[in-house]
């Protein structure tokens, strides 16, 4: 999967959870969830849960400490993917 | 230090799924499942822990300067069980890594609102919640920061025209009085169709206008 096919799949899976259009729209891997698209604190675990179903891997709780943005969040799963 | 956090019920509601495989597991330690499993109203069970966690969490962030996802470290405390249940512990009822935090939820009609504070130094804490049709987020931002200014000025009798409330790096908020950052800690909070605040006055700095 290369970083633009993994962007545009985060991309789908944050969308219903975003509150602020405008920054989704110029989305960048410096993108965060909570203060840039406001994602709200309790739906963070939404996103977590999503990622994992949708690329069949567990995120555990060390990693899941630090997926706070969109960076972040690619790190994991290419990681994740690669230990597959 | 304070910290606050506010959950709109209905809107929990609508926004996730409590029930859905893993959430829980992701959120909550083992003794907090069993707490919201055996209680009478488990969608009140979740969003109160979760609101003590998230309170809590403000002042973390606050004071490590450091912004992370770890429900699970934020730890409710719980009395103990008996045949009535889990029963939560009244005081020092939050840990993490050690420090001991209070948390003390209010339950209103719609939403559950929390403040969380230090042990160590309990604080005149004045906090305000207010229903807003408009769910916005930039609006919500907007009429919290106004109303938080409004009550800190009347409480403080300086003019709240040369106050401000600007976000760090961290996305931490700290008031302003005359572009000058003030010690006093805030914390802000909206969910759904509430917005929130709280304020944490040493006694020294208190003045409410009635004395």
């Amino acid at each position: 999967m290369t970083n633009e096919e993994l962007i545009q799949s985060l991309k789908k899976i944050v969308k219903p959870y975003i509150q602020d259009e405008a920054a989704f729209d110029k989305l960048t891997k410096d993108t965060r969830f909570i203060e840039d698209l406001k994602v709200n604190s309790a739906n963070l675990v939404d996103i977590i849960l999503d990622v994992e179903d949708e690329f069949d891997i567990i995120i555990e709780d060390e990693a899941m400490e630090e997926m706070l943005n969109v960076k972040a969040a690619m790190d994991i799963i290419s990681t994740k993917l690669a230990d597959k | 230090m304070i910290g606050n956090d506010l959950v709109d019920l209905l809107c929990a509601k609508q926004e996730s799924n409590w029930q859905r495989p893993r959430f829980l597991e992701k959120l909550f330690t083992p003794t907090e499942i069993t707490y919201i499993e055996n209680a009478i109203n488990p969608l009140l069970a979740v969003w109160s822990l979760w609101s003590k966690k998230e309170s809590v969490y403000k002042i973390i962030a606050r004071l490590e300067k450091r912004r992370f996802f770890a429900p699970k470290k934020i730890e409710c405390l719980f009395a103990g069980t008996t045949a009535a249940g889990i029963l939560p512990q009244e005081t020092n009822n939050v840990v993490y890594q050690n420090q001991f935090f209070k948390t003390t939820s209010f339950f209103k009609e719609h939403f559950i609102h929390t403040i969380a504070y230090q042990e160590s130094a309990v604080p005149f804490v004045l906090m305000e919640d207010y229903y807003i049709e408009n769910k916005y987020c930039s609006t919500q931002t907007k009429t919290v920061r106004k109303k938080l200014i409004a009550a800190y000025a009347s409480h403080t009798h300086l003019t709240k025209e040369f106050m401000s409330i600007q976000k760090d790096v961290n996305g931490i908020p700290f008031l302003y009085y005359k572009d000058k950052k003030e010690s006093i800690p805030i914390s802000l909070s909206h969910h759904g169709n509430y917005v929130g605040f709280a304020i944490a006055f040493e006694a020294s700095q208190f003045r409410p206008n009635f004395v």
